[in-house]
């Protein structure tokens, strides 16, 4: 479960690239590809704006209006893939 | 740079390499403080590409060898219109020819950063390149050599090097010589039509295997698809390189079309191949119009 008062550190060797309907992600530190599917855009696009957690949250929830638990959930499974990918500090 | 009486015609890109020149000398030989990338499984030969700076993207101003061993051995400057050459005891004018035109020229001009280079086959139709992109033994050179055949111009059966200029991308026409058979270290038959001047890249076709019953069928390749197709096709994609090469895909990504080719596997069903690209060409060429 995150704990949404934390602050966070996308790895600096991230790039993301819009090419025709998809997005990729690279992680120039590791040459890997991932392929980012519509709401992880979103998710990734707000994360590079903020530092912490509840600042993310709160711009999703107001930006898209999902239920809250909805968002929490979605929200863990991403950092979760991205702390496995060590894009990610918290 | 002249090559077998042949001009190759570099004057749009950056680089004066009409004054190229290629120089035999004696003794060249990496020493003890030179980095080394060896290459694997190339045509049964020891490779390595040699350099006096770290292999990185922002490695400037360094000096390289390019060896195989017992044959030849290549050394340059980046910063020289000039490689110099020297034989080994198995080396002979017709390797030299090869190595130089098939593998150390164009990683010369990759290591410039200002060119990017796709393994595929390419040949010209009414102005416009027709580039064939596959794995090896893909049917690449098969498909250019029915093209030839037909009269087309030959762009290149190997090596397509590639830049970007004003926003578009270009192909330069390569060393003028095909290979509709498969022999170690040749580059093949002379190719009495060829392109000489440089392409405005616009489509490129991915080959596809498929069962001999089907039919030839075409379709355009979108997306993250795309990007790994023009990737897979690279040709020397140097992992220091790896970042700047992605960067570049990524751009050509944006103004070129990949069309998925569903040919099938029997040489009896080229004609039907050849009749549906010249069709798709001209489908397309009615669009822009």
């Amino acid at each position: 479960m995150i704990q949404l008062n934390t602050n966070y550190t996308l790895a600096s060797s991230l790039l993301t690239q819009k090419i025709d309907e998809d997005t990729l992600l690279l992680d120039t530190q590791t040459q890997c590809f991932y392929e980012l599917n519509s709401s992880a855009i979103i998710l990734f696009e707000i994360m590079q704006k903020h530092t912490n957690l509840q600042d993310v949250y709160d711009e999703m929830f107001h930006a898209f209006e999902v239920p809250k638990k909805q968002l929490l959930h979605d929200m863990e499974i991403f950092i979760s893939n991205l702390q496995e990918q060590n894009m990610i500090s918290l | 740079m002249q090559i077998y009486n042949t001009h190759i015609n570099f004057q749009s890109s950056k680089d004066n390499l009409d004054d190229f020149i290629l120089i035999q000398t004696q003794n060249i030989s990496p020493d003890k403080n030179y980095y080394c990338l060896r290459f694997s499984n190339n045509q049964e030969r020891e490779i390595a590409l040699f350099s006096t700076k770290k292999f990185a993207l922002d490695a400037t101003a360094a000096h390289f060898i390019f060896e195989i061993q017992d044959v030849v051995s290549f050394s340059w400057d980046l910063k020289d219109a000039c490689i110099s050459y020297t034989l080994h005891k198995y080396g002979t004018q017709k390797l030299l020819k090869y190595w130089l035109s098939h593998t150390v020229f164009p990683i010369y001009l990759i290591l410039k950063k200002k060119y990017y280079v796709f393994h595929v086959g390419a040949v010209m139709y009414k102005n416009t390149p027709l580039v064939f992109m596959a794995p090896s033994f893909g049917g690449k050179s098969t498909l250019t050599d029915y093209f030839l055949q037909k009269g087309h111009k030959l762009i290149t059966d190997d090596k397509l090097i590639t830049y970007k200029k004003d926003g578009n991308f270009f192909a330069l026409p390569s060393y003028p010589f095909h290979r509709p058979y498969r022999e170690k270290e040749s580059l093949g038959q002379s190719a009495q039509n060829f392109e000489t001047k440089v392409q405005k890249l616009q489509t490129m076709y991915l080959l596809k295997k498929v069962d001999p019953v089907q039919n030839v069928f075409i379709r355009e390749v979108k997306g993250i698809e795309k990007f790994k197709h023009l990737k897979y096709g690279s040709e020397m994609d140097f992992e220091f390189l790896f970042e700047y090469n992605t960067q570049y895909l990524w751009k050509l990504c944006k103004i070129i079309k990949i069309y998925e080719l569903c040919v099938p596997w029997d040489l009896n069903a080229l004609k039907d191949v050849y009749e549906k690209i010249i069709q798709h060409q001209n489908s397309l060429k009615m669009e822009t119009e």
